[in-house]
This record gives C-alpha cells, sequence and structure tokens, in this order.
C-alpha cells in the first residue's frame, strides 16, 4: 500500500503545482495582456460636445450663430403613470401623445420629450409637475439672415451636425473638436471618476468670416423674390461679386426656405441654384466668342457680317433673329444679339478651337467655390458636334453651365482679362481667435489682354445703351455694361425646344468713377410667364439691385452732370 | 490532570494552526468582497466558523472506529436526504440543492462527499484480505456510489457529482487495482465520453464549449471566466492591496464571495497571496496524507486520503476555475468561501483527521 499512497500523493502535489505555475503565469509573466483587457471593461471615452462656431459675414454680422435653449427629456423608469403623464406633455408641447406614451412606457433610462423648447414650453412643463422629467441645455443653430441665406449657410441636424450648404462643407472646422473625458465605471455602468480635460483637448469650433455682405444679400434675396412672383416664375438666382478679386457679396436663390424651423417640407427650396443647377445660357454668352476671337486675331470690332434679314437656313435648319438686321458691324451683333450674325461669325472656328475657348474660360471644371456638390458645364466632346451644333453653341445652346461659372467667365472678360477663382470665406480664425486662414484672390489664369477686355466692356456698354437689348439696365449715376440671354428651356415630354419655357438671364456690372468696374450682377430667372425677354423680366431686377447696393457700398458714381454724354470709359 | 495533559500533546496542533490561516485569509477576502453590500455575509461566516469548530471537537472526541459501526446508516441517511431534496427541496436558479431546516439551508450533497469517504474506507476496511481488485470485486462499491451520485446528478449539480465519482476513484485506486482492471475501465471510460457529452444538459454542454473557448460568449457563460482571469491577472505580484481590488469591489465578478473567492485573494493580494495560500493548502493535504500514511489501521488511511483527495479537488478544481484552465463549475474553496454546509464538512474532516491522528498509539 505504501507504494500507492506515495503515487497519491505525488498526484495532489502535481495538480496544486499546476495550478502554482497557471496563477505565477498569470500574474507575473504576461499581467500585461489581461490587464489591458480589463481596463477596456471599465475604462469609457465620454464625448463631449464643443461649441459650433460662428459664421459672419464680411463685416461681422452674424449669419449662423448657436445659442444655449432648453431640451425636455424624461427617464421612463422613474415616470409613474406613462399614459397621463402622456396625455398631459402632449397636451403641454403639442405633440403626438401615441408616439410620446410608447416612449415613456420603454424600458430606457433617457428618451427625448422635445427638443429646443420655448421657455413658455419649459414653464408649462414644470408646471405640471411629473418625476421623471428633465431639462438639458442644447444649443440650437439661429440664422438671423433667415431664407435669404438658408441655401448658401445650409442647416445644421437637431445634434449639431452640418448637414447642407457652407454648414456641411465646413461641418469640421465649425464644429472643433469634441471634448474626451476619461471615465472609469463600475460593474453596474455607473461613473466613479472623470480624469481633467487637458487642456489643448478642450476646443471650441473655428469663427468664419464670409465675403457674404448681408446688406448686398437682403438686397438680392429680395429683388429675386419679387421678379419670381411678379413674373410668376418657378425659381432664380442672383450672384453679387467683386468682378476684380473673385469675392461673392450675394448668391441668393428662390424658392428658399426658412432654416430656423428646419422644416424639410420643400426640398426645392434647399437647393443653391446658382452653384448648383446648370441651365443652357443662351446669348449671354456671345461676348465671351467675341472677346476670344479678337484676342486670336479671328474678329475684329468693326468686321462686318450680314444677318441675313432675321432669317438663315444653314445646313437645312433655319436660325431666326428677333429683329430683321442686315450688315452689322460685331459689336452691333452684340448689342442686338443677333443669332445669325454669331452662326456667322464662329463658322470658320474649328469645334476644337470653341471648345478650348470654353476650357480656358472655366465653362468645363467647377469653379472650386467653396460650396458642396458644385458641378462643371455639360458640354460634348467637340468631335460629335454637328454643324448646326455647332452653331447652336454660338449662342449659348446646346450645352449647359452654372451660374457661377458664368459670372466667373465674365468677370474674366471684364477685368482686364484674369479669370479669378470666385471664393465665399474671407477668413477663419480659429477658437482661441487666432487668424488661421485669410483668403486672397487667386487668378486661375490669364485669359485675354487687357486692351481686348477695354474692348468688351465698351461694347458691352453698348448693349445697355439706346438701343440696346439691357436699355431698361441703364442708370443715370453709373455707367452699366451687360448682356441679355434668353434660352429656350428643353421640354421634358417632348425633348424639344419649348415654345413657352425660358431661362432669362442678364449679366453686368457697374464702372465707377475711377473708371473700373466695382461691381457685377448675374440675374437669371426661371420660366417667367407671359414675358419672357431679359429686358422685361431681368434688367429691372439688376437695375434696382444695382443701384441699392452702389449707394450702400458708397461707390462714386461714374457719370456726374459734367461727364454726362461724355465718352468716359478711360481704362480699366 | 496527567490525562488531560495527554490528550493535548498528542493534537496534531499544525493541522489546526493551517486550517486557521487558511480561515484568516478567507476571512480577510469575504470582508473585502462583501463591504459595501451587506455584512451580513460576513457576520454569518464567523458563526458557521465557531459552529463548525464545535463539531471538530465533536468529532474529534468520538472514536472514529465507532463510524465502522454507522457506515451503512449514514449510508441510508445520505439517500434518504438526497431523494428528499429532490422533493422538498427549494429551486434556485433551475436546481434543487437545498433543503431548508427553519433559517438554515442544508445542502445533502456536500454531506454525501464525507458520507461517502467513509463508507468506501468502511468496504475498504471489510475487504482488506483482497489483494488487487478486479471487475467482479467493484461491482458492489461502484453500484453503491452510483446510488448518490445519480441523485446529486439529477438536482442538478454536475460539479458535487464529480467530486464525488474523483474521491471514489482515487480510493479504489489507493486499494489497489489489477493492472488489466484498470486499463479496462480506462478504455470504457474514454470510450463513453460522447455518451456522457450527449447527456449534459444544454448549459452544461456550453459552459465546457465556453472553456474551450472563452470568446465565444463573453457576456454570457464566458463571463464569469472572463472577469475572474482579468481579476486574477491584475493582481499581478504583490496585489493592489486589502479592498483596493476594483473586479471586486466594483462588483464586475459575480459569486466573488462563494465559487470565485480566488479572484479577490489573487487581486487585493497578487501573486504573493495566492502562492501563500497555495502553499498552505499544499502544508494542509501533505500533514493530512502523512496522518493517514501512519494511522493504525486501514480505515483510518482511507478516511484521511479520502479527505486529502476531498480537499485537493476542491482547490484544484475551484482555482484552476477561476484562472481559467478548468470549465465552471460550482465547486467551493475549502475554508475559504461562503456557505455554512461546506464549513461545517470542512471542520469535520479536520475533526476526523485529527482523531485519527490522536488515536493512532490507542490500541
Amino acid at each position: 500500500m505504501a507504494g500507492r499512497v506515495k503515487a497519491v500523493r505525488i498526484l495532489i502535489i502535481v495538480l496544486l503545482a499546476a495550478i502554482g505555475s497557471r496563477a505565477f503565469y498569470l500574474q507575473i509573466v504576461n499581467p500585461d495582456a489581461i490587464i489591458s483587457r480589463a481596463h477596456k471593461k471599465f475604462d469609457h471615452d465620454v464625448k463631449l460636445s464643443s461649441y459650433r462656431g460662428t459664421v459672419y459675414d464680411k463685416s461681422g454680422q452674424p449669419l449662423a450663430i448657436s445659442l444655449e435653449v432648453k431640451s425636455i427629456a424624461a427617464n421612463p423608469r422613474l415616470i409613474d403613470n406613462p399614459a397621463s403623464a402622456a396625455a398631459k406633455l402632449a397636451r403641454a408641447l403639442k405633440i403626438n401623445e401615441h408616439s410620446l406614451k410608447k416612449k415613456l412606457q420603454s424600458e430606457k433610462y433617457f428618451v427625448w420629450i422635445k427638443r429646443h423648447v420655448s421657455p413658455d414650453e419649459v414653464a408649462k412643463v414644470e408646471a405640471l409637475n411629473i418625476k421623471g422629467i428633465g431639462y438639458y441645455n442644447e444649443p440650437k443653430r439661429f440664422y438671423p439672415e433667415g431664407e435669404s441665406m438658408a441655401n448658401v449657410l445650409g442647416l445644421v441636424g437637431i445634434d449639431g451636425q452640418g448637414l447642407e450648404g457652407l454648414e456641411l462643407l465646413y461641418d469640421g472646422i465649425l464644429q472643433g473638436k469634441p471634448r474626451h473625458i476619461d471615465v472609469r465605471k463600475d460593474g453596474f455602468g455607473r461613473i466613479i471618476y472623470a480624469r481633467g480635460l487637458s487642456p489643448d483637448e478642450a476646443k471650441d469650433g473655428s469663427t468664419i468670416w464670409l465675403t457674404i455682405d448681408r446688406r448686398l444679400q437682403y438686397i438680392a434675396f429680395s429683388e429675386l423674390e419679387r421678379a419670381v412672383k411678379e413674373n410668376k416664375a418657378a425659381s432664380g438666382f442672383v450672384i453679387i461679386t467683386n468682378p476684380t478679386t473673385g469675392e461673392i457679396y450675394a448668391m441668393a436663390s428662390y424658392p428658399s426656405f426658412n432654416p430656423n424651423t428646419g422644416s424639410y417640407k420643400n426640398l426645392q427650396g434647399h437647393k443653391n441654384r446658382a452653384v448648383v443647377d446648370r441651365f443652357e445660357p443662351g446669348s449671354v454668352i456671345k461676348p465671351m466668342w467675341v472677346g476670344w476671337g479678337m484676342e486670336n486675331g479671328l474678329m475684329n470690332p468693326g468686321q462686318r457680317v450680314f444677318c441675313e434679314e432675321g432669317r438663315f437656313t444653314y445646313h437645312r435648319v433655319v436660325f431666326n433673329d428677333h429683329e430683321k438686321y442686315g450688315w452689322l458691324p460685331v459689336r452691333d451683333i452684340i448689342k442686338f444679339s443677333s443669332n445669325i450674325g454669331m452662326v456667322k461669325l464662329l463658322d470658320p472656328v474649328r469645334a476644337a478651337d470653341m471648345y478650348a475657348c470654353m476650357d480656358l474660360f472655366g465653362l468645363l471644371s467647377p469653379t472650386g467655390i467653396e460650396f458642396p456638390g458644385e458641378p462643371g458645364g455639360l458640354v460634348s466632346e467637340p468631335r460629335t458636334w454637328t454643324s448646326v451644333d455647332k452653331a447652336a453653341i454660338s449662342f449659348g445652346h446646346g450645352f449647359a453651365v452654372t451660374g457661377i461659372q458664368l459670372i466667373t467667365a465674365f468677370n474674366a472678360m471684364i477685368n482686364g482679362g484674369m479669370l479669378l477663382k470666385p471664393y465665399l470665406v474671407d477668413r477663419v480664425a480659429d477658437a482661441k481667435g487666432t487668424e488661421v486662414q485669410h483668403s486672397r484672390p487667386v487668378i486661375v489664369r490669364k485669359v485675354i489682354s487687357p486692351a481686348v477686355s477695354r474692348e468688351i466692356v465698351d461694347i458691352l456698354s453698348s448693349v445697355v445703351s439706346k438701343g440696346g437689348t439691357a436699355e431698361a439696365a441703364s442708370l443715370s449715376t453709373y455707367r452699366v455694361f451687360g448682356k441679355t440671354g434668353t434660352a429656350q428651356k428643353i421640354d421634358r415630354l417632348t425633348g424639344a425646344y419649348s415654345k413657352s419655357d425660358y431661362v432669362t438671364t442678364f449679366i453686368g456690372g457697374i464702372i465707377d468713377a475711377s473708371g473700373k468696374p466695382r461691381l457685377s450682377v448675374i440675374v437669371s430667372i426661371n420660366e417667367p410667364r407671359p414675358h419672357y425677354y431679359a429686358s422685361i423680366v431681368a434688367c429691372p431686377v439688376f437695375k434696382r439691385i444695382v443701384q441699392k447696393s452702389a449707394s450702400i457700398m458708397d461707390i462714386s458714381p461714374s457719370i456726374t452732370v459734367a461727364s454726362k454724354g461724355g465718352t468716359g470709359n478711360e481704362g480699366i | 490532570m496527567s490525562r488531560y495533559a495527554r490528550i493535548t500533546d498528542n493534537i496534531d496542533w499544525g493541522l489546526i494552526t493551517t486550517a486557521l490561516a487558511i480561515i484568516f485569509i478567507g476571512l480577510l477576502c469575504l470582508y473585502s468582497s462583501s463591504r459595501g453590500t451587506s455584512m451580513t455575509i460576513f457576520y454569518k461566516q464567523l458563526m458557521w466558523i465557531a459552529i463548525g469548530m464545535l463539531v471538530m471537537i465533536v468529532v474529534f472526541v468520538v472514536d472514529y472506529r465507532v463510524l465502522l459501526r454507522s457506515a451503512w446508516p449514514l449510508y441510508i441517511l445520505m439517500v434518504f436526504g438526497l431523494v428528499l431534496v429532490l422533493i422538498v427541496g427549494r429551486e434556485i436558479s433551475g436546481a434543487r440543492r437545498w433543503i431548508s431546516l427553519g433559517p438554515l439551508g442544508i445542502q445533502p450533497s456536500e454531506l454525501a462527499k464525507l458520507i461517502v469517504i467513509i463508507w468506501l474506507a468502511y468496504w475498504g476496511e471489510q475487504k482488506k484480505h483482497i489483494q488487487g481488485y478486479g471487475i467482479r470485486e467493484l461491482m458492489l462499491p461502484a453500484f453503491f456510489i452510483f446510488i448518490p451520485v445519480g441523485l446529486i446528478l439529477v438536482e442538478p449539480d454536475l460539479g458535487t457529482a464529480g467530486i464525488v465519482t474523483l474521491i471514489s476513484c482515487t480510493l479504489m485506486l489507493l486499494l489497489g487495482i489489477k493492472r488489466s482492471t484498470f486499463v479496462g475501465l480506462l478504455i470504457v471510460f474514454i470510450s463513453a465520453m460522447p455518451f456522457i457529452w450527449f447527456s449534459l444538459k444544454e448549459y452544461q454542454r456550453l459552459r465546457i464549449l465556453t472553456f474551450l473557448d472563452p470568446s465565444r460568449d463573453p457576456l454570457g457563460s464566458g463571463y464569469h471566466a472572463l472577469q475572474s482571469k482579468i481579476a486574477v491577472g491584475s493582481g499581478g505580484l504583490l496585489g493592489k492591496g486589502f479592498l483596493e481590488g476594483t473586479q471586486t469591489q466594483l462588483r464586475f465578478l459575480p459569486e466573488h464571495h462563494t465559487d470565485f473567492i480566488f479572484s479577490v485573494v489573487a487581486e487585493e493580494w497578487g501573486f504573493a497571496g495566492s502562492a501563500l495560500l497555495l502553499l498552505l493548502y499544499v502544508a494542509l493535504v501533505t500533514k493530512i496524507t502523512q496522518i493517514g500514511f501512519k494511522a493504525k489501521d486501514r480505515f483510518g488511511t482511507m478516511i484521511c486520503f479520502g479527505v486529502a483527495a476531498f480537499f485537493t479537488l476542491h482547490i484544484f478544481i475551484n482555482i484552476a476555475m477561476a484562472i481559467g484552465i478548468f470549465p465552471v463549475v460550482g465547486v467551493p474553496l475549502p475554508f475559504i468561501s461562503y456557505g455554512g454546509s461546506f464549513m461545517l464538512i470542512n471542520w469535520i474532516c479536520i475533526g476526523l483527521v485529527l482523531n485519527i491522528a490522536w488515536r493512532r498509539f490507542m490500541f
């Protein structure tokens, strides 16, 4: 028996030694693996959202600002009688009783009842004196300019995340860095202690100043709204820029939406048409061809073209002018906006060269303005163009561009020949107020010479003078230049050009006392009825916008009593 | 006076001291793990220690050979208790293991561990002329062991059934089984494994699968094992200190005062504490086997080795479970885990061993 006794004793020792060595391994040899696992279990990271940065206009007026408001929440586990509580709360807050009851009957520890409520509503709920109801401060985004800036600024969701427009594009820098706090929790999930924030971690959002002038924006939006309503149009947009820098002073779309109510009832109104809508520009494109043609020696302003008395058959397709013209010099082709003149002027130019010209003026690619979802132009490859396509392109049909592309190309023609990148953001400062970005004009490329540019401005001035298509845009105090455009829209049903739907555009600017172009404006009205000519629809809008803007901006008049009747335009 | 002196002289004080040292560690852990919830657990345990020691004295005083005569009555009492628990037992999380006796709860399966040792020792004493047991000789004890084991399995209490079986096997080996019989039984056991597997309950199978791969259910049946491993591992060399164990104090670890109390030792006292505890256990078990070796009769030897096997299996399975090398089964840690019946059994075992040690010179 002694041998077996020894064997059993050895067995016992071996068993106990085995667990001893395992404990040694766990505790001494390799404790890190298991300890890091333990930390995962009880160390948690709590995120506190930071203050969302303010967006100002150029002069420092707030366009989008976050303010603290109250939100009402409940802990359903503390509510004694969910049904009666739901009924009382629904009445006080004007919310759906059924869905509230469901929320209050849930097993959760936290549900929102209504967020972003008014002080009145808080008082009403407090008066109900229901156990388990809590009030929380939450930031809510306010847009003091309301509808007029809504399409550009976009809006944020209920948790403060950018959803559209600049709020979306700059969400990262506006939001800042959320604060993180390390907390330790016990086995029931209760927080035991929180480690302090290190100072660099708490970072509020940056502040952005736009190039927008809130006053010009208001003028642009209200005049646009008036024009769309008066002309029973579907929509429209206005852009006001500084043609010598590329700054955007105003950018309005209509219809718009009220960003302060955050309603999504009419998504149509959420579009920033000036940047994202493409349309056939029509005659406003004509000065570009002429400027480019003069720059490259293909045409000169005095060159005369026979305009076929208003009816011209080209490759078995009939082209019409709105008036009958005989021989016209190039400048008058622009002044009277003769389609036949343009077709004949560009007849000898190769399609590939025309395409290159459009590329040169930035009509093919997006301008790069700070806005989400900006498309480039819609232009087919030149090798696919038929002669008729090419003819149509010469007077602005058969391709589509955006408003921002048009005004960018236009500015290049009138500012001395520099294609400038348009921009909306003037400067950005971080939460401590240190300036981190200050925008400067960016020259994309030189497109024409200053001499040709001067010539173009001169021709465009004639458009606004007596007998020109945009006579209605002329002012008594400033010399005005510009070009009208009325493009037939494609009928969605037939696929052919519609006889009743038009896009009516005016693009132009004013010259101040120093002889330099100070403002350029594009006004585009979509589907006006019954009148569709730019002279009736778009020119008066332009005129009113420019008149008011110029006085607000204190631009010195270029037409005085003494200079009236003079030739003007001394150097750009 | 001289007779009294003789009694104390031959008492194995080392054994008692070792047990008391282990109890002291256990009380520290119990204090730590019941702090913040209910201190009644701690005071109840103190009471049971006192009761246990009184019972030990009674067991020590009565000559253990009385048990030779009471082996069968005890056996019948055990079977009666095991049947009774199935009928009137309190059901706690799907198992009937407790009989209520007024304010106290009794676990007949705990008593079964002890009575099976006594009955087998009695049987070995009866058949001590046999040299090397064969299948035929083993049939009878196997049958009488199977009855309580089967009843415990019905409760169900897999851990206790396993321990009773393993104690029985150890004692059989000690008695000496023929080599051919031993090999044969081993083959039968291995080939029966698949059947055992499929006779297990779903949750029991799940526990074993989870033991093989704890990550398959980290929040369910793998949770205990994982939390316990975290507790043990985070103790390091010297531990986090008394009352500083986060796993315990923060209640990540369930059952930390009963089956997973070793984690508390390991977390708060580190490897130093765990190693000290293990050494105390080794000392305790070695002492018991030494006494068994020197016992004057086979009955005493059998009881001592049965008790040694009893302690060793509990220590091994409990700690192995806590450090993740054994599936989670409800096996308490001797002298440390909270629980009245078990504390009582522990002290009865010590009483028996002291009894055997004290009477080895008396004929």
